[in-house]
């Protein structure tokens, strides 16, 4: 099993921002742990030469012309102050 | 006047033909909803009564006036999976982020069903941010299952589920990545589709894993459900992915049957692991269809132990980056908790967010960051390719696949299970979501203590008419079983 440090589970959390408390990363460490060593068997499928499936029909360069279509009234009363402690 | 036998279509009918009113149609539904929501828990936020009866009197006079002449929904009261927005209207995603968010625009596919004549009842439980398969893991408590009392009603679109089976809507939308709308439908005995992804514009609808997300109808019947697809599908400026379709008529040739078709059915699906209540109803069902004159083969579909871990390594690495918006500072919940802004965000996303999708978030941003990118995330996708290039070989051969929908029908609430064996129920469901096919849950039979069992169908890109034309007939096939 490719075992995580405490360090790593640490960075992880700050990258994902996400406060845990010490109890919590460990037990995030272990339940991480645990799904990684689940997604190994991924390593059983040949998959030289194959490009990784971003999109599964060609999508490319979709562009659309610059001018406001929807402009929802009062956006600003809706979202601001519904910011809550 | 009885709620059971009727369909959308059906009560769209008798509404344009002057036979019900759009508020006899909202007060039998609204009925329900006071009769049986402190057992369910179907709903978040239902509509006040006086605003709903309003609304119906507003739809009932466009109708008179000859609007909605061509819609099969119009006047039908419907319910939304909490995670599309409709302007005005709270939208929680079923988490403690977003209590009291309130949605300042509505989803495109929401609008097509208003420009069709449908009366919005409400917003229906979920998962939170649609993490979960039982519905459990809501902010805002579970649902019950109407069908199989005591038991969940599947996830994440459990919510929308159990409000079409237990009448309290007469259809719903749900939204899939993983097998949100198709499980729940099965564990609830109504009809639930994915559809082609790209099919229906996921423009107003929370972002979960963007490559994996499609909203999709859960109805009473195989032809709401084909009726319902009709009005929301359609290519959308908004949406950058999604797909201008030749032919929207789903309703087109939905009896006309499947004589001459090869179905198939993996063999894996036949193994260990699945109840044998519904690998009987799985057999029993490709029987039904050989009755209508399909041919049902038994293929090795392969690949099987990579699909769930395939599914949570993109859907988390993708749901880690959309999950990344929801910060405390412009929107939803903010700590009282800080010192700093770093803390500000940290702390408000440990407070805001529940145990499973810190989990996801947290996978995801491991699967993502360094080595473990190539490791993980790009070989998952990698692995996807092969997979569909698998999928695209079945269906040079077969018009359809046949599976069961989850291994067993619907669990007690509160069941208590390990991570990877809630995670190893979406085998079955994962495989359309990943290949991007459509994919459709039927009512078929139930087990032995009379809880509902869904039986899928597969079929390949945009062929949603000949999925409905099948599913049809394992419909009829199911319904006749029961009697």
């Amino acid at each position: 099993m490719n075992r995580i440090s405490t360090e790593e589970m640490r960075y992880t959390s700050r990258l994902a921002a996400v406060y845990l408390t010490d109890e919590e990363l460990e037990a995030a460490k272990e339940t991480v742990e645990g799904l990684l060593e689940n997604f190994a068997v991924l390593e059983k499928v040949n998959v030289e030469g194959i490009e990784p499936a971003v999109h599964l029909f060609p999508v490319c360069g979709k562009l659309r012309e610059d001018v406001v279509t929807e402009k929802p009234q009062g956006v600003q009363e809706f979202i601001v102050p519904d910011t809550r402690r | 006047m009885s709620h059971g036998t009727w369909s959308a279509t059906e009560w769209s009918r008798r509404i344009k033909a002057g036979e019900m009113t759009v508020r006899e149609a909202a007060e039998l539904v609204y009925e329900r909803i006071e009769k049986n929501e402190k057992n369910y828990h179907c709903y978040i936020t239902v509509k006040e009564k006086a605003v709903l009866l309003a609304e119906a009197e507003r739809l009932q006079q466009r109708i008179d006036n000859g609007e909605f002449s061509e819609s099969p929904i119009a006047g039908v009261p419907v319910a939304l999976k909490d995670n599309l927005c409709a302007e005005g209207m709270r939208m929680t995603c079923a988490s403690r982020m977003l209590e009291s968010f309130v949605a300042p625009y509505t989803a495109e596919a929401v609008r097509r069903l208003s420009e069709a004549g449908a009366l919005i009842i409400g917003k229906t439980n979920m998962d939170e941010f649609s993490m979960g398969n039982t519905t459990e893991t809501s902010f805002f408590g579970e649902t019950g299952n109407p069908a199989a009392p005591g038991c969940v009603p599947g996830g994440s679109s459990g919510g929308s589920a159990a409000a079409v089976a237990a009448g309290e809507c007469v259809f719903a939308l749900g939204s899939e990545t993983g097998g949100s709308v198709r499980q729940p439908a099965a564990h609830c005995g109504v009809v639930g589709l994915k559809p082609t992804y790209g099919t229906v514009s996921r423009y107003g609808m929370v972002a979960y894993a963007s490559s994996l997300d499609q909203i999709g109808p859960l109805t009473n019947t195989v032809e709401d459900c084909a009726a319902v697809l009709s009005v929301i599908a359609g290519k959308d400026e908004k949406d950058a992915t999604s797909v201008a379709r030749e032919d929207y008529d789903f309703l087109a040739g939905l009896k006309d049957g499947i004589a001459g078709c090869r179905v198939a059915l993996p063999k894996e699906y036949l193994a260990e692991g699945i109840h044998e209540d519904v690998k009987q109803a799985l057999l029993a069902a490709a029987a039904a269809l050989e009755a209508a004159g399909a041919t049902v083969t038994e293929t090795e579909l392969g690949m099987t132990e990579q699909l769930v871990p395939m599914y949570y390594c993109i859907a988390s690495a993708e749901a880690s980056s959309n999950l990344a918006r929801y910060d405390g500072i412009r929107y939803g919940h903010r700590t009282g908790d800080y010192g700093s802004v770093q803390e500000l965000v940290a702390r408000s996303r440990a407070e805001g967010f529940g145990a499973e999708v810190k989990r996801r978030i947290l996978l995801g941003t491991q699967v993502l960051h360094g080595e473990n990118y190539e490791n993980y995330y790009l070989r998952a996708l990698k692995t996807k390719e092969v997979l569909k290039r698998r999928f695209e070989e079945l269906f040079a051969t077969y018009q359809y696949i046949l599976a069961p929908v989850a291994p067993a029908t619907a669990p007690k609430l509160g069941e208590t299970k390990t991570l990877l064996q809630k995670y190893l129920e979406d085998i079955f469901t994962v495989p359309a979501n990943l290949t991007g096919i459509p994919a459709i849950s039927v009512p078929f039979g139930r087990d032995k203590k009379q809880h509902p069992i869904g039986i899928q169908l597969m079929a390949d890109r945009f062929c949603e008419k000949e999925l409905f034309r099948a599913a049809y007939v394992l419909e009829q096939a199911g319904e006749r079983m029961q009697k």
